[in-house]
């Protein structure tokens, strides 16, 4: 039974998305493309150990579910069903300019994806893994160049070939794996890896090649450009769950557990620390809520770099840090899901105030749930990850001391998000934002409330994304109960609490200081200044400047530059208008979200206490 | 006469009967002809399939007469024979279909396909030769029977296209025989054995031995266009599209290809090889020729130029694949061959269809192509991926088995080169995929030819469609019984004798 679900969990998106070639059965298979997770529910939710060899495929194929496949799967079923359901209404515009055929075209790379996403998970041996990490890879490519807009084709060409690049490292990463280990079954690779002269070659280039899909950098900028070129569906997929299968790559590779690789665990971490602060700081300037989504991912990948890190420095924890690694990464998977979706259902004109409401506070939950709020899932990966870092004796003090800067940074970057979707301001909220450039994508701009709305789709809308909403606090309780790792993540004590509140609560009263305060902390003059995909700028200029015309260019830029620089320094010594009291008082009484924070913060101390 | 002499002079004669029998044909007798080259086609396939499943029951199937005495007309099915001759069957057998559809309504028919089928029996007689004496008559055969292929349409274009590609390879050929003869007055002997007869002779004759190799891997290197012996398969490009298919995929590339590893394998033997120091020139002469065609490639905009140079870079593997040395490596080879075949006559048969049905030629031209003929350009997409060597197409297995045996073997730049080899793959390809599928398409073509219920007429688009599956299959299910990946390693197991 469990091996025709391993078939089917892979075999029905695929055979959906061949089934487009007929031309009449399109309409059809897109109404019914969001029940192709299914199966792989099903066998994330019931399926126990269970394998299936296919010895005449590829290289000899082996598809099975072990642990670490099982939590995959389980995310990353829950992030495609949720964001297929969501699609089916958010396609489903009569006269928006989303239209039918491409929601045609979205369906096909979406079920393409979702084979090739839960094929990795599945695979047991290195030929299906290539295969369907290959078709994951490329099959994306669809997704983010949906629209064809000249933004989105060159997000794709640098996604594009950043694909190849990471291909050919991971290539020859397996290849010269499979040649020392003499095998290719997953599971004998690491202790063939562990103990061969290449050991080094190996690791850095599974280490590179893996990167590039999860987002570490510096090859972090494909991200920021491809995830918002994505509609919203196909954003959450792309951020919820397949940048982990770089991850999944990094565990089924990697000699964790097995050798210990220092210096490799040192410049994981350092770099891993590095993506985390930096993704965040690249992210603040966006003007786009999904580009700011984009970096905090990759900051969030750069967490868990760091954990992979702290494995390799310290072999013998390896199995509270795989455990750790997993949690983080279904919580981030869920959240991010909710994230995501979030854009589109706040900028939908959704019908009724308490359902803008609904969103506001749901959406809040899940930002703050990153930055690690207690009662959610980001509490328990927070604290877990401080368990992971503490595991690396040699980590023990300046590392556990910086961790929670990460948190204060995540909750800034998500208070961006929150304000540029207009969540935290009342009448932000009840007129379609102002400046479009915001927004580029049309389906995602915010509308103000229309009763034609009508309830399917609100409610086609609403419900996979407060699902995932949801899901980041009902994970708490499930991992809870089920006793998941240590008991001591679960803790909700006064030390606990305030270790996961204070980040928050602080980034908190960062925004307010800004607002309140001069003009020139809140660096508006940087918005808008660091361009998506920050690295991929530069590099693409850079090809241009041996022609005489992009060397023109070049200079022109500088000037621009310096002379920019010239009115930042005025705009510094610029006297305000407003005094800073005044805005206080008036920022207290608009700022809906401020108050509604307050109030679930006071609420959960109320519960804890009583608790 | 028993079955087993039969079998392979049948297998031959298969189609050069049907060939000088469309001779006789006048112009118009379209369905006589059709009915004597489909037969011909199929007959062959059955023959070899027949042959195919007796050597893997351990039967043998030779046969040979004497000429002069140590010289002897031989044939022999030995299984890297049979690997060669199914493959140019079958690819026969779907070209024979494409371009029955591809020349309807043209002229000069009769000669076109009375020379067609000449040239796949040559084709066989090179696959099946018992000995380099044999496989040289064959060899010079395939010459004299292409050349009228490549000029068929008669423009200034294509008289200059053959003959450039004829001064080359008649020049190929004048060199094989000296080599030949050079070693048949050494050796005493021509006849093809596994493990090869040379690595017998004494010391003194080495010298004289590195010279016949080095001749040997000229006179069919012209034919497997290694650079710098290159320059007329571009050129040749000219032809009408089967013809580009027969000379890139089924025929003529290949049997320089494959004459270069009969020599390795049969007459010098790989470990001769290694005492002769001769495997490691060669190895660079294929790889500079990998990652010189790939860079040509780049920056070709007709298309059939593009595919062509794309072949220099893809037969190379082949040669890498034996003169790296090691079962794997060989296997990878071997199995290339196959792989390459089955994926270039894709590309080739698609590229025809553009240009016979929107008269696209050049990659420029093929924004959004993609959707006006669905089939054809998702052929040429599975045979594109497949060239980069991305899993589940054919092009991986062979890939994988090349780079995991030059790691075998201890050469790692090997791999370096086949990387960097699908990396430019990649960087010639995907632009083309790009513009097909993700343009929006022009609204006028060039040329509309009439096309039926379908994107175009059904006997140029099943062609590449099957092929097409013929590559995804061969790479999905490579470990079944009889897959090219099977047969390899068959063949390697003989070659290697544990």
């Amino acid at each position: 039974m469990t091996s025709v679900a391993l078939l089917l969990t892979v075999l029905v998106p695929l055979s959906l998305a061949a089934a487009f070639a007929i031309r009449s059965w399109r309409p059809a298979i897109e109404r019914v493309a969001a029940a192709a997770p299914i199966p792989a529910v099903w066998l994330a939710v019931v399926g126990g150990e269970s394998s299936l060899e296919l010895p005449s495929v590829l290289l000899g194929a082996s598809w099975g579910l072990d642990p670490i496949g099982r939590a995959f799967l389980g995310f990353t079923a829950f992030s495609w069903l949720a964001s297929g359901l969501f699609a089916q209404a958010y396609f489903a515009r009569g006269s928006s300019p989303v239209s039918q055929p491409s929601g045609r075209r979205f369906h096909f790379f979406f079920l393409l994806t979702m084979a090739g996403n839960f094929g990795v998970v599945l695979a047991e041996d290195l030929g299906s893994f290539l295969l369907f990490f290959t078709l994951t890879s490329f099959a994306s490519y669809g997704l983010i160049t949906h629209d064809r807009k000249p933004a989105s084709l060159h997000a794709g060409r640098i996604y594009i070939v950043m694909v190849v690049v990471g291909e050919l490292l991971i290539f020859w990463g397996i290849l010269l794996a499979a040649h020392e280990a003499e095998s290719f079954r997953l599971d004998a690779l690491a202790a063939g890896v562990a103990e061969s002269p290449r050991k080094d070659w190996i690791v850095g280039s599974v280490l590179a090649g893996f990167g590039i899909k999860l987002g570490v950098m510096p090859f972090h900028f494909w991200l920021p450009l491809a995830h918002p070129a994505a509609p919203t569906p196909g954003s959450a997929v792309l951020s919820g769950a397949i940048i982990k299968t770089g991850l999944l790559g990094w565990l089924r590779f990697l000699p964790l557990g097995t050798a210990a690789l220092p210096e490799w665990g040192m410049l994981c971490g350092g770099v891993g620390l590095a993506t985390a602060m930096l993704g965040v700081l690249l992210g603040l300037p966006q003007r786009h809520p999904k580009a700011v989504l984009a970096y905090s991912s990759v900051s969030q990948m750069g967490l868990l770099a760091v954990a992979i890190g702290a494995a390799m420095l310290a072999p013998a924890a390896w199995g509270t840090i795989a455990t750790v690694l997993l949690l983080y990464a279904a919580h981030h998977a869920v959240v991010k899901t909710a994230l995501f979706l979030g854009v589109g259902v706040a900028a939908a004109p959704l019908p009724h105030v308490w359902q803008r409401r609904a969103v506001q506070g749901g959406l809040i939950v899940a930002a703050f749930s990153l930055a690690g709020l207690p009662l959610t899932s980001g509490f328990v990966a927070k604290s877990a990850l401080k368990d992971a870092v503490a595991a690396a004796e040699s980590w023990q003090g300046f590392w556990l001391e910086i961790l929670p800067l990460t948190s204060v940074l995540t909750a800034l970057l998500m208070l961006r998000y929150l304000g540029l979707l207009g969540l935290l301001e009342t009448p932000r909220l009840l007129r379609s934002a102002s400046d479009e450039s915001c927004q580029p994508l049309a389906e995602d701009r915010s509308q103000p409330p229309s009763r034609d709305f009508g309830w399917p789709r609100t409610w086609g809308l609403l419900a996979p994304w407060g699902a995932s909403a949801l899901g980041t606090v009902l994970l708490f309780f499930i991992w809870r109960s089920q006793p998941v790792g240590s008991s001591k993540w679960f803790a909700l004590d006064a030390v606990h609490l305030s270790s996961a509140l204070w980040p928050i609560l602080l980034a908190w009263a960062l925004v307010i200081g800004v607002r309140v305060g001069p003009p020139v902390l809140r660096f508006g003059w940087l918005r808008g200044k660091v361009p998506a995909g920050d690295l991929a700028v530069p590099l693409a200029t850079l090809t241009r400047v041996t022609s005489r015309a992009g060397r023109r260019q070049l200079l022109a830029v500088l000037a621009a530059a310096t002379a920019s620089g010239r009115r930042v320094a005025r705009r510094v010594w610029r006297i305000r208008a407003r005094r800073p009291w005044e805005r206080a008082v008036r920022l207290l009484e608009s700022d809906f979200s401020t108050g509604l924070a307050l109030g679930l913060l006071a609420l959960l101390l109320l519960i804890l206490l009583a608790l | 006469m028993s079955w087993s002499m039969l079998l392979p002079l049948l297998v031959v004669a298969s189609s050069l009967v049907p060939g000088c029998l469309i001779f006789l044909l006048r112009e118009d007798r379209v369905r006589t002809r059709s009915v004597l080259n489909l037969a011909g086609a199929v007959l062959k396939v059955v023959l070899v399939a027949a042959m195919v499943w007796g050597v893997s029951q351990g039967e043998t199937f030779q046969l040979s007469y004497p000429l002069l005495p140590g010289i002897s007309f031989g044939l022999n099915a030995a299984p890297f024979s049979l690997l060669f001759v199914t493959l140019s069957a079958v690819l026969w057998l779907f070209t024979t279909i494409y371009a029955m559809g591809y020349l309807k309504g043209s002229p000069q028919r009769s000669r076109f396909f009375g020379f067609f089928s000449l040239c796949v029996s040559a084709t066989a007689g090179i696959a099946l030769a018992a000995n380099l004496l044999t496989f040289l008559i064959f060899y010079e055969m395939l010459t004299l029977t292409t050349y009228p292929l490549v000029v068929h349409r008669g423009t200034e274009q294509a008289l200059r296209g053959g003959r450039i590609y004829l001064a080359y390879t008649v020049l190929g050929g004048a060199i094989l025989l000296l080599a030949i003869a050079w070693l048949q007055t050494t050796a005493g002997t021509l006849e093809f054995v596994e493990g090869g007869f040379a690595g017998s002779l004494a010391a003194p004759q080495h010298a004289a031995l590195r010279w016949i190799f080095a001749l040997l891997v000229v006179g069919f290197g012209i034919k497997a266009a290694l650079v710098p012996l290159h320059s007329w398969l571009p050129q040749a490009m000219v032809a009408p599209a089967p013809v580009s298919a027969l000379l890139h995929a089924v025929a003529v590339v290949k049997a320089g290809a494959f004459g270069i590893v009969r020599v390795i394998y049969d007459v010098f033997g790989v470990e001769f090889c290694i005492e002769l120091g001769v495997t490691q020139p060669l190895a660079i002469a294929a790889a500079i020729t990998i990652l010189y065609g790939s860079l040509r490639a780049l920056f070709q905009d007709n298309l059939k130029r593009r595919l062509a140079f794309s072949t220099i870079s893809q037969v190379s593997y082949i040669v890498l694949g034996a003169a790296v040395l090691g079962p794997t490596a060989t296997i990878g080879g071997t199995v290339h061959l196959v792989h390459q075949g089955i994926m270039k006559i894709t590309l080739f048969f698609a590229a025809g269809n553009l240009a016979e049905t929107l008269g696209v030629q050049k990659v420029s031209e093929m924004d959004g192509v993609g959707w006006r003929m669905p089939g054809t350009m998702a052929s040429f997409t599975i045979a594109a991926l497949g060239m980069i060597g991305l899993p589940p197409m054919a092009g991986f297995i062979s890939k994988w088995y090349l780079a995991s045996g030059a790691l075998e073997a201890g050469q790692t730049w090997v791999v370096g080169v086949l990387l960097a080899s699908s990396a430019l793959n990649a960087l010639y390809f995907l632009p083309i995929l790009y513009a097909a599928w993700f343009h929006p398409p022009r609204a006028d073509w060039p040329k509309s030819a009439d096309r039926g219920r379908f994107e175009t007429r059904l006997t140029l688009l099943l062609p590449p469609m099957a092929t097409a599956a013929a590559t995804l299959l061969a790479g999905l299910f490579a470990q079944l019984p009889f897959s090219p990946l099977d047969w390899a390693r068959f063949i390697v197991a003989r070659e290697y004798p544990p």
